[in-house]
């Protein structure tokens, strides 16, 4: 089921604050050292190294398995098992508590997964709420309510407030996951894959939708394989080997990814 | 965490897998229900058999027992008691004993030192029983407190109107022709057990009525003939023979076990005209009524300081089989809890593998490690609090159910009792508190580990 997007049509604007020179350390959001992390024998990421300014909307492009989703879990704070320095807003990742990073995480940083990762069980406006449950200081059940349904609205899911995810479409579950990200306005959102299971046109608008949320200044990293997707971020990191080929927008305009929408060796799951 | 939206989140939780929640719940009110079940018995037990047979906050003070094992003092107290007669229950330690903290109330005993005889009964049962009575005598103080419909009390007094047969008395009383004095009937009271006796033993076994509704009905003013100084088991004769009419006036458990119990003023003025100015003021036991929730110990030990005994009525060691009967029992119901705890524990460590991204979602979206307790843990709770209620009804169900067959089909016995069950509100308390326990316990385990998880293993299924 398709949707269109409230006051979204056309292609999607370009960030307006996006760059294609690097950040310097200083005045970077998110600011990664010699970062590398393996699983087992195998390195994943191999020094690497990068900053994200705030306002920046990012994209990270590679193969499957090149570690693009894990770099994004380091950033998240949601692995913790890797050398080198990890800082986000400032702080050093590795030198937080559990609690403080789960309280970074719940109060600055959203996340969208490729696969939703909604709470079946639980309503689209539960779902949304589900940061204010676990909020340092969580908002009143009624303002939080308020806000959950605006954030719904928002990504134009205002008239499924009590659907269970079970009975939305893929586009519209992610539009829901998108609406918990944003349910305490985060500095930092990050995306893995978020049109990789949804059709071109749903994905289309979805990446209207970050395209609109990067204008209104919100810091991004899009994690994705595809040149379309990638093509709305004002820089495009690629991981290759676990080590980081930086590039602008036009970069991504070379033959080699222009061939196809998408890195030749993927396919669309 | 936010309370309310987290109560809700586990009531999601359960909601999503109820057939898991409710064997986590089965498993845990059988062991709660059995456990609850044999503790209810043997408070049950304790409190309406026991406690009537031998009152645990009640102490018989009797004269020094000669025998060693009271201890080198006590023996040689009852020494001097015995070639001096100074340890013989006296007003003064009666007042001592009332001197005490723990001390409720002192109630001195005096028995009849001589032999009476006594008939009556067709009244109730339509035949005269004779039979040798067995008197003793409480202050009338004692019986306030108790279920007396007719005053426990000396109704003997130097204005009683004169007399030569019982129509010149008033309504009630009878003319007590040695004296030629209008008296009312002297008031006796009889103990629980004895009836008891007599319902489940002596009418069956003799054919007579059972008395029933004892208090309300039939035997409340039942008269019958005392005879003092006279007695159908032995020729000898104490005295002139005077006939007393006496009245049943109820049952107290202040009465002695095994015979009547009539105001101390008249075994007292019997004693000294019948044996001896002696007899009358010497008492026979002292009963001594604790405060509640005082030491009996404390007073068990200053009464043999003093250098008197307890009498021995075998309460300990009933209490003690009790007991170790019901320990037997717990010991049963908590391997039953120890299965349930680890039905619990195998339950949610399935439950953590089945909610794996479930988990990572809630990581990441700001969960901490306590948090993802704090959540496994209120399902566990959840599990306990209904396993609890549903395992202490289904034990009280059970309950009632044999209280209402024992009604119905078992024979009457004595000290019958109309419920065996004590389901105590701080029973029950302590219980579900029990129940919440082994369940918290039985899911600290996989919290523990499910808060460990990596959000990125949880949400990558690594």
């Amino acid at each position: 089921m398709s949707t269109s997007l409230p006051s979204q049509s056309g292609p999607a604007p370009a960030s307006p604050l996006a760059s294609a020179a690097p950040p310097s350390a200083a005045e970077a959001l998110v600011s990664i050292t010699d970062l590398r992390k393996g699983f087992g024998p195998d390195e994943v990421l191999r020094g690497v190294s990068l900053q994200i300014k705030k306002g920046e909307l990012l994209a990270l492009m590679g193969r499957s398995g090149s570690g693009k989703s894990t770099l994004l879990h380091v950033i998240g704070g949601l692995d913790r098992e890797y050398t080198g320095q990890v800082r986000v807003f400032g702080h050093n990742l590795a030198q937080l508590s559990d609690v403080s990073l789960s309280h970074l995480r719940n109060a600055q940083i959203g996340f969208v997964f490729q696969s939703f990762h909604l709470l079946d069980h639980i309503s689209c406006v539960d779902n949304v709420l589900l940061p204010n449950v676990f909020s340092e200081k969580p908002l009143p059940d009624k303002i939080a309510h308020e806000h959950a349904c605006h954030q719904l609205q928002r990504v134009g899911l205002g008239d499924r407030l009590k659907s269970r995810p079970s009975e939305l479409s893929g586009g519209q579950k992610q539009r829901v996951a998108i609406a918990r990200a944003l349910l305490f306005s985060p500095q930092l959102l990050l995306c893995d894959e978020p049109t990789g299971n949804l059709d071109a046109q749903t994905g289309q608008q979805i990446i209207a939708l970050f395209s609109q949320l990067a204008a209104e200044g919100l810091t991004m990293l899009l994690v994705t394989h595809e040149l379309r997707v990638a093509q709305a971020a004002g820089r495009i990191l690629r991981l290759v080997d676990g080590q980081l080929a930086t590039g602008s927008t036009d970069d991504a305009q070379s033959p080699a990814l222009t061939a196809s929408s998408q890195y030749p060796e993927e396919a669309k799951p | 965490m936010n309370a309310r939206q987290t109560s809700r989140l586990i009531l999601h939780s359960i909601a999503r897998a109820p057939r898991t929640f409710a064997l986590s719940v089965f498993g845990i009110a059988v062991g709660i229900s059995v456990l609850t079940f044999f503790l209810a018995l043997s408070l049950g037990m304790q409190k309406r058999v026991l406690g009537r047979i031998f009152p645990a906050d009640r102490l018989e003070v009797v004269p020094p027992k000669t025998s060693l094992d009271s201890g080198a003092m006590g023996a040689l107290d009852a020494l001097g008691g015995l070639l001096g007669g100074s340890q013989q229950l006296s007003d003064a330690l009666v007042e001592q004993l009332r001197a005490r903290p723990e001390v409720a109330a002192v109630f001195p005993r005096m028995r009849l030192a001589f032999p009476v005889r006594g008939w009556g009964g067709d009244q109730l049962i339509g035949r005269t029983i004779y039979t040798e009575l067995i008197i003793d005598g409480i202050a009338p103080e004692a019986v306030k407190d108790q279920t007396v419909p007719w005053q426990f009390k000396d109704y003997v007094s130097d204005k009683n109107p004169f007399c030569t047969e019982d129509k010149n008395c008033p309504e009630g009383w009878y003319c007590s022709w040695d004296i030629n004095k209008c008296e009312p009937p002297v008031p006796v009271i009889v103990s629980p057990m004895l009836l008891e006796l007599y319902n489940g033993s002596i009418a069956r076994t003799h054919g007579l009525p059972r008395i029933s509704g004892f208090l309300a009905n039939k035997v409340r003013g039942l008269t019958f003939t005392a005879e003092l100084g006279r007695s159908f088991v032995t020729k000898r004769q104490t005295g002139t023979a005077k006939q007393r009419r006496l009245a049943l006036v109820g049952i107290s458990d202040r009465a002695q076990t095994l015979g009547l119990t009539v105001p101390l003023p008249y075994v007292q003025r019997w004693n000294a005209e019948y044996a001896g100015d002696k007899s009358a003021k010497e008492y026979s036991s002292v009963t001594v009524q604790v405060r509640p929730g005082a030491s009996v110990t404390a007073v068990v030990e200053y009464v043999r300081k003093l250098g008197y005994s307890i009498e021995d009525n075998g309460a300990e060691q009933a209490g003690l089989a009790v007991t170790l009967i019901t320990a037997l029992f717990v010991l049963v119901s908590l391997s039953t809890l120890v299965v349930a705890a680890v039905n619990v524990a195998h339950t949610f460590f399935r439950a953590i593998a089945e909610r794996r991204h479930e988990l990572g979602v809630m990581r990441a979206v700001g969960a901490t490690e306590g948090d993802i307790k704090t959540l496994l843990l209120g399902e566990a709770v959840a599990v306990g609090v209904l396993g609890g209620v549903l395992g202490v009804l289904l034990a009280y169900l059970v309950g009632l159910g044999i209280d209402l067959l024992s009604r119905k089909v078992l024979p009457d016995f004595p000290f019958k009792p109309e419920s065996y069950f004590w389901f105590s509100p701080g029973l029950v308390a302590v219980l579900l508190g029990f129940s919440v326990l082994v369940c918290l316990l039985g899911a600290l385990w996989p919290a523990r580990t499910a808060a460990k998880l990596s959000p990125a293993q949880s949400l990558s299924g690594r």
